[in-house]
Order: C-alpha cells, then sequence, then structure tokens
C-alpha cells in the first residue's frame, strides 16, 4: 500500500530564491503529521506543490500512489485543503459555498457539511461577506471536511478559532485518523501540534531538518526552570552539566533544563531561591532547543 | 466545461449584466429616440463638410446610404450615431470581463479554492469563458428591443432581423476581444495587467483601422484589425453579414480560449 504522502527530491525554486530545497519526505496514512517551521521556510511551497498549485523544479511528489502533477485530478479528488490564507466567494451564503464545492466533486448533498457546521456552531445560511475571520476559517474547515476525504491537507486549521471551537476541531481530527484519514497539517502553533499530531517534520530555509515522533521529541524533555533569588547570583553559579541558562538578569534566571532533575535540584539548593517554576516540558520549548536557529517566535 | 462554476458565476454576474443593460440600452434608447431630431436634415452636406478623419473614426462614409434628397434613413442614423462607434463600448465591455475572468479569482485568492477540487484548469477556463458568451448574448438580445423602441419613438423604424444580424457581428467581435483578454488573464493573473495588455491591444486594433480608411495606400493594414471587419452599415442596409468577418472573429475567438487554456494549464498560481 502506497504512502499518503511521498515526496522524491521535491525542489522550487522563484529566479535565485530556493524555496523548497530537495524535500524527502514520507507520510503514513492515518497518521496526524505536523509540519512545522517558521514563515518562509517552504511549508506552503510544499503543500501548493502536492496539490499541482505550482510545479517543482525539479522531483516529484506521489498522493495516495499518484503523482501529484500528472494525475493530479485524482489527487486532488482525494484531498480535503484549507488554505493558510482562507479566500471564499463574499457573495454566497455559507450552504450556497458548500453545494458548489460539492456538485465540483460531483456530489449533490451536502448533509455532512450540515452536520460538520453544527459541531463548529457556524451559521450556513448568512452571506460569506457578512462573516468573521473566525467564520469564515469555520467555513473553509467544513469545505475541506466535507468530502471526507483520504488526506487532508490544513494550513494553519486553528487560525482565528476561539479555544472552545479549537477543541473541537481537535476531536474531529482524531475522529478522522480513526476513519482511516491522513492529515498532514502545517502549523506555527506547537502546543496543538503536540496535542493532536503523530509526527512531526521540521523545516528551515527549505530543507527538512528532522522528522520525529512527538513522543520522541517529548522525551527530549526540554524543560524550562525559572527562578528568583533573594539577591543577584553569579552566572558561574549556575554553571552545571545538564543546564544552559538562558537568560540572568539581576536576580532572575532562565534555565533550560537537559539533564538528570534530581542532581540539578541538589545544586540549586545552595544557591538563594526566593521562588521557582518548574512547569512540563513542552513541544514548543524542545522545538525550539534543538531546531531553534532562526525560528521566529 | 463545468456546469457548477458556469452557473454560480452567471450568479456572481447578474448585476454586472443588469447594469450593462441598463447602461448601454438607455443609452441606445436616447440616440435612436433622438432620430425625429435629424430626420429631416440634409445629411450628406453635413457628412462632406467633416474632416476625413473625423469621418472615418465615427464611421461616417459620405456614400453611405441617404434617401434621394440627402436625409438619413434610420438604419444609416441608428449606424452612424450607435452602432458604429459603439463598438468600443462593446470592446471595453469584453475587455473589462475578459481580463478580470482568471485574474479576479487569483487576486481574491479564490483559486485555491476551486482548483483543490478535482476541476482541469481547462474546464475552469472554459466555464469562465462561457460566462461572458452568455452575458455578453443576454446584454446584446437586450439592446435590439430597445433601439427598436428607441426609434419607434423617434419616428423611426429599421428592419428588426438586420439589427439583430448586426447586433450579432458586434458580438462576435465582443467574444473576440473578451477571448485574448482571457487569454491575457491567465497569463499575468493580474487584472491591472491584463487589462492593460488587452486595451492597448484593442485601441491599436481601433486604431489601425482608422489610419486604415483614411490613407489611402495602407488600406491593405485594415485586415489586421478586427474592426475592419465589423461593418454594420452594410448589414443594416442589405442584411448581408460579412463571412470573412465572421470567420475572423471566429479564428480570433478559438485560437485566444485554447491559448488561454494552455497557459493556465502550464501555469504556477501564486499564494
Amino acid at each position: 500500500m502506497p504512502p499518503a504522502i511521498q515526496t522524491f527530491g521535491l525542489t522550487k525554486t522563484y529566479g535565485p530564491v530556493l524555496a523548497l530545497d530537495s524535500l524527502f519526505l514520507t507520510v503514513e496514512k492515518a497518521e496526524i503529521f505536523g509540519f512545522l517551521g517558521p514563515n518562509g521556510a517552504g511549508k506552503t511551497t510544499t503543500i501548493r506543490l502536492l496539490l499541482d498549485f505550482i510545479r517543482p523544479s525539479s522531483g516529484r511528489a506521489e498522493v495516495m500512489g499518484h503523482d501529484t502533477h500528472r494525475e493530479s485530478l485524482e489527487v486532488r479528488r482525494q484531498v480535503g485543503y484549507l488554505a493558510g490564507d482562507v479566500s471564499l466567494y463574499e457573495s454566497m451564503t455559507g450552504e450556497a459555498l458548500l453545494e458548489l464545492l460539492v456538485r465540483l466533486r460531483g456530489g449533490n448533498s451536502i448533509e455532512h457539511g450540515r452536520r460538520l457546521a453544527d459541531r463548529l456552531d457556524l451559521a450556513l445560511h448568512r452571506r460569506v461577506g457578512d462573516y468573521s475571520s473566525g467564520m469564515r476559517q469555520k467555513l473553509a474547515l467544513v469545505a475541506a471536511f466535507m468530502p471526507q476525504p483520504e488526506l487532508l491537507v490544513l494550513d494553519e486549521p486553528t487560525k482565528g478559532l476561539d479555544p472552545l471551537v479549537q477543541q473541537e476541531l481537535y476531536t474531529i481530527l482524531r475522529e478522522e485518523r480513526e476513519r482511516g484519514c491522513t492529515v498532514f497539517l502545517s502549523s506555527h502553533n506547537l502546543p496543538e501540534v503536540e496535542k493532536v499530531c503523530n509526527r512531526v517534520g521540521i523545516v528551515r530555509q527549505g530543507k527538512l531538518v528532522a522528522v520525529e515522533e512527538v513522543d520522541a521529541i517529548k522525551h527530549k524533555k526540554v524543560r524550562m526552570l525559572e527562578l528568583t533569588f533573594s539577591r543577584p547570583v553569579a552566572r558561574e553559579a549556575l554553571v552545571m552539566d545538564g543546564v544552559e541558562i538562558r537568560s540572568l538578569d539581576g536576580n532572575r534566571a532562565q534555565l533550560a533544563v537537559l539533564g538528570h532533575v534530581p542532581d540539578i535540584l541538589r545544586r540549586l539548593v545552595e544557591l538563594p531561591i526566593e521562588d521557582l517554576e518548574f512547569p512540563e516540558a513542552t513541544l514548543e520549548n524542545t522545538f525550539m532547543q534543538y531546531y531553534g536557529e532562526g525560528v521566529e517566535r | 466545461m463545468s456546469e457548477a462554476v458556469l452557473r454560480a458565476n452567471l450568479w456572481f454576474h447578474r448585476y454586472t449584466v443588469l447594469a450593462w443593460i441598463i447602461g448601454v440600452g438607455a443609452l441606445g434608447f436616447l440616440v435612436a429616440a433622438l432620430y425625429r431630431s435629424v430626420a429631416t436634415t440634409d445629411y450628406s452636406s453635413v457628412i462632406e463638410s467633416m474632416p476625413e478623419g473625423f469621418r472615418a473614426a465615427f464611421g461616417l462614409d459620405p456614400n453611405m446610404p441617404l434617401t434621394v434628397d440627402g436625409r438619413l434613413p434610420a438604419e444609416t442614423y441608428l449606424t452612424t450615431e450607435f452602432l458604429g462607434w459603439g463598438a468600443i463600448i462593446f470592446a471595453i465591455y469584453a475587455v473589462v470581463h475578459g481580463s478580470a475572468a482568471i485574474a479576479r479569482e487569483a487576486e481574491n485568492g479564490t483559486l485555491d479554492l476551486v482548483l483543490s477540487q478535482p476541476i482541469r484548469r481547462s474546464r475552469f477556463v472554459a466555464s469562465r469563458g462561457m460566462v461572458f458568451v452568455i452575458s455578453s448574448a443576454v446584454l446584446f438580445l437586450a439592446i435590439a428591443p430597445i433601439l427598436l423602441a428607441g426609434l419607434a419613438v423617434g419616428g423611426g423604424s429599421v428592419n428588426a432581423l438586420h439589427l439583430l444580424l448586426t447586433l450579432f457581428q458586434a458580438w462576435l467581435v465582443a467574444l473576440a476581444i473578451a477571448a485574448y483578454s482571457l487569454a491575457f488573464s491567465c497569463l499575468f493573473l493580474s487584472t491591472a495587467k491584463a487589462g492593460a495588455a488587452a486595451g492597448l491591444l484593442t485601441t491599436a486594433f481601433y486604431a489601425v483601422d482608422i489610419v486604415s480608411r483614411t490613407v489611402g495606400k495602407i488600406d491593405w493594414l485594415g485586415n489586421v484589425s478586427l474592426f475592419h471587419f465589423y461593418q454594420p452599415q452594410r448589414v443594416m442596409t442589405s442584411g448581408d453579414l460579412s463571412w470573412a468577418g465572421i470567420l475572423v472573429s471566429l479564428a480570433v475567438l478559438i485560437g485566444s480560449a485554447a491559448a488561454a487554456a494552455a497557459i493556465f494549464e502550464r501555469r504556477d498560481i501564486p499564494t
């Protein structure tokens, strides 16, 4: 069985600018894959290549075993897509827009779209032009999920959504994965990726710099320890194995803890600590530790 | 062609078409209704007194059919006062509509929405082209009874079939102009650039036609202009369509539409 997405040295240049540099990536079926990276890293370029909006300068890609250019129609039949910047026909109602999209796929029922809209608390009878940006995002999400595709390609899916709707979206994403759907999700939102993804690929300056299981990254455990001292301490006092000093400003310090926590705490006890915060390790901290150079925060 | 895209876009353009029908129709009605004011004028001497270039620009032929006493028949009046230079209005309509067809969708970002669905790009272009074919047909068909009504008010009348044939020929020219505007729209994916390119080409066609009619030595040059084959006076008077004109318009229409589809199939769609 072919993977959901496979790229073979996918490269895209715009004149002298290398937007994507020889991408080799495999996304297996029924996984939720997070595609991370700063602006301009090549995330959107990759998505546009997969959907045949743009053509590779070299290399190629397959979606569900179909060449993304030569068999683009078959690819798009199996893909639901959410653009990073959602643009919709303003003069249509939400319902009319869904009807147009379903007809373009040869269907005639938007019943599933109506159910999704209910779950996301979206009124379909209103004109898109009267929607708020969050409502547009919801409608675009409904449009992407409605055909119940084999692969969902979502560019920043929670942009503009309130936290309650975000939670509902995460539930829908998990349901889609259980149905057998693959999700390729581009995001800046690392906690979101941590919540829903099985694996992440990290792209920077057009290059794929890492592909990791989310759990494996979490096990690398980069926890941030924030300390407040009763009096200023010298930098030398904080130098120890398994600790990186992120900042030291008078009597406040931020440390990245990479080593064995008990050993580090034993050393810190000797310092005039007034208060400390030591939250759970987040993917964001880990990500910044390992791949953070040049990453936009 | 995609029926869904066609139906949606006809619905989007319903007010635009209505506005053009009202605007062009009102102008045509006014001109036609004013026939009474010139019906008794000795027009041949008026035309002869005009500069040659002016006559060429506005289709005022000194040999145009007049009554035996030099008066202006309704067919000739309607041709010189509306249908002749009206080609400019129809050309503007075609350039505006054709150059925006694909480029506006690219600029608005809605191309992503449509092209992420399983539809061939060439089908999308064909559907958008068909929107112009239908909406312009409605415009031209609506103008005919308005002109006839205006003439009736102005005390004149023309052969309705001849008027329809004249508008049919104008419609074919408009379709050809819209088709190359559509090709520019696919090429630039920018309404402003496509409109400028199509507008310049159309202006050049119009200028070449005028110059070739004015300067006898280069009258052959007129053959490269679409407007050269649009001869409303002849069709209004005799009902004879210019088959060469029809063939040229259709050739430009088909060639440009094919070019538009081919360009769009190969084109990267920017964000």
